[in-house]
């Protein structure tokens, strides 16, 4: 296994000229059932037609420090569009191992 | 100080004076206020910077471009902090519309028009693989 922070999704790739946003929160402790709206930070936009998989890592890292295992990571993806619109959210919640 | 909800004091949300109205899991409290941190840091203070610069620029619209604005928002249903929808006035939808396309291009020139398009598709679907060794 190797250090990894990747995002598959569907439908890939987005339609023309959308952008996948990731927002994501600090590593949270495992026990954390309730996630706070206001802990997603903007991590991530891909580029147009987004495709899957997105590779996060680097973002993250910057953002918030190096994984930790057992620790747990809310995510939060939308799809934008130039024109200024946006997708309902859909939200993840992943364990780092 | 959790309290229930009755005929005279319904759902409350927001602060009065140094007492905070709130809901978790266990039902809707009070608490005292306390001043939220301000960390300044670069992400913050880009955000603040556009929610300003969009703001702005809608006193600069013409007055049948804010109107067009007035009547997209119409359209508009969001959720508040109580769970209830209400529609967002033009300002409001402007300013988003604005977010929204900053995120989508840090560089991009703030919107005159109203959106074309339909909303995009939610993201269907998603699996992360997070692993730290």
């Amino acid at each position: 296994m190797a250090i990894a922070l990747t995002i598959a999704f569907t439908a890939t790739p987005l339609a023309a000229g959308q952008k996948l946003l990731v927002e994501a929160t600090k590593q949270l402790s495992p026990g954390v059932g309730f996630i706070n709206p206001t802990w997603y930070k903007q991590i991530f936009v891909g580029a147009a037609a987004t495709a899957s998989p997105a590779n996060v890592l680097s973002a993250y890292t910057t953002r918030f420090g190096s994984l930790i295992s057992g620790k747990k990571i809310a995510f939060r993806l939308t799809a934008l569009t130039v024109d200024g619109q946006r997708s309902a959210p859909l939200e993840v919640v992943q364990t780092v191992t | 100080m959790k309290y229930t909800p009755g005929p005279l004091v319904g759902e409350m949300s927001g602060k009065q004076g140094n007492t905070v109205a709130s809901h978790n899991r266990f039902g809707p409290y009070f608490r005292g206020r306390i001043i939220p941190i301000n960390s300044r840091v670069l992400p913050q203070i880009l955000q603040r910077n556009n929610f300003s610069a969009a703001s702005k620029n809608w006193k600069l619209l013409s007055v049948s471009q804010r109107a067009a604005f007035v009547m997209a928002a119409t359209s508009v249903f969001k959720p508040d902090r109580l769970g209830r929808t209400y529609q967002p006035t033009g300002q409001e939808f402007y300013v988003a519309t604005a977010r929204n396309i900053y995120q989508y291009d840090a560089t991009a020139a703030l919107p005159t028009t109203v959106p074309s398009a339909a909303a995009p598709v939610a993201i269907l679907s998603a699996t992360i693989t997070a692993t730290s060794v």
